[in-house]
């Protein structure tokens, strides 16, 4: 199943940022604890204190579907991402290609979490909606 | 940030890396350094993007799931922390 951890983080500037979590192996940066916050580490040097990205309201409802809203429509701080055909042509003749492993995840997220290959735009329209009821997070 | 800041940034350190000859990797302040015009808070987020985050077990027990966002629907790597 996908673990829980945060979606990502926000710097002190009020930016995001997309992190992908990354074995130490590989030499990612560190967050860790630091006076009782998540901060930046990097070869154990603080640089920056940060925020986890705060969940939005709607995340919290379930849709007519019965699926969680979060799972028809995702965040980010300032933007809402919508995904309404979950599928690419380039992985028609099953070899995919090396761009992206946007399909690997959708299908993971088919199996795992129940979401249809093609939304419901009804259903889609009223997750929006809901999310836009949430003073200043969306605009 | 501009794709050719992008593209500058990861390129100067593939440059220098093969230049010094001995794995030197371009720490954030010589990039910082490089390129005084960028906000270094820009810097930070270009390279945390490139190169991952781990989240140690304390920054977890930070992380409340019904206050933050969980991992979303579209990023699920497996076999990833």
């Amino acid at each position: 199943m996908i673990a829980l951890r945060p979606e990502s983080l926000l710097l002190r500037d009020g930016s995001s940022i997309i992190t992908t979590p990354t074995p130490l192996e590989e030499n990612p940066y560190v967050v860790d604890a630091r006076n009782g916050a998540p901060w930046l580490f990097d070869d154990g040097v603080a640089l920056e204190e940060v925020e986890y990205w705060p969940a939005p309201d709607f995340y919290a409802r379930t849709s007519s579907s019965g699926l969680p809203m979060k799972n028809i429509v995702s965040a980010r701080p300032q933007r809402l991402n919508i995904f309404p055909y979950r599928y690419c042509t380039f992985w028609n003749d099953n070899k995919g290609c090396a761009f992206c492993d946007i399909v690997a995840q959708l299908k993971k997220g088919g199996k795992e979490l129940n979401i249809p290959a093609k939304l419901d735009p009804l259903e889609v329209g009223y997750v929006v909606g809901e999310a836009l009821k949430e003073p200043g997070r969306f605009s | 940030m501009s794709g050719l800041f992008f593209k500058k940034f990861c390129r100067r350190e593939a440059i220098t890396t093969n230049l010094a000859g001995n794995g030197h990797k371009t720490s954030l302040d010589e990039v910082a350094a490089w390129y005084p015009d960028i906000p270094r808070l820009i810097v930070i987020k270009t390279d945390v993007q490139r190169r991952g985050v781990f989240y140690s077990d304390a920054a977890l027990s930070l992380f409340d799931e019904a206050h933050h966002q969980t991992t979303g629907t579209h990023i699920s790597v497996p076999g990833t922390v």
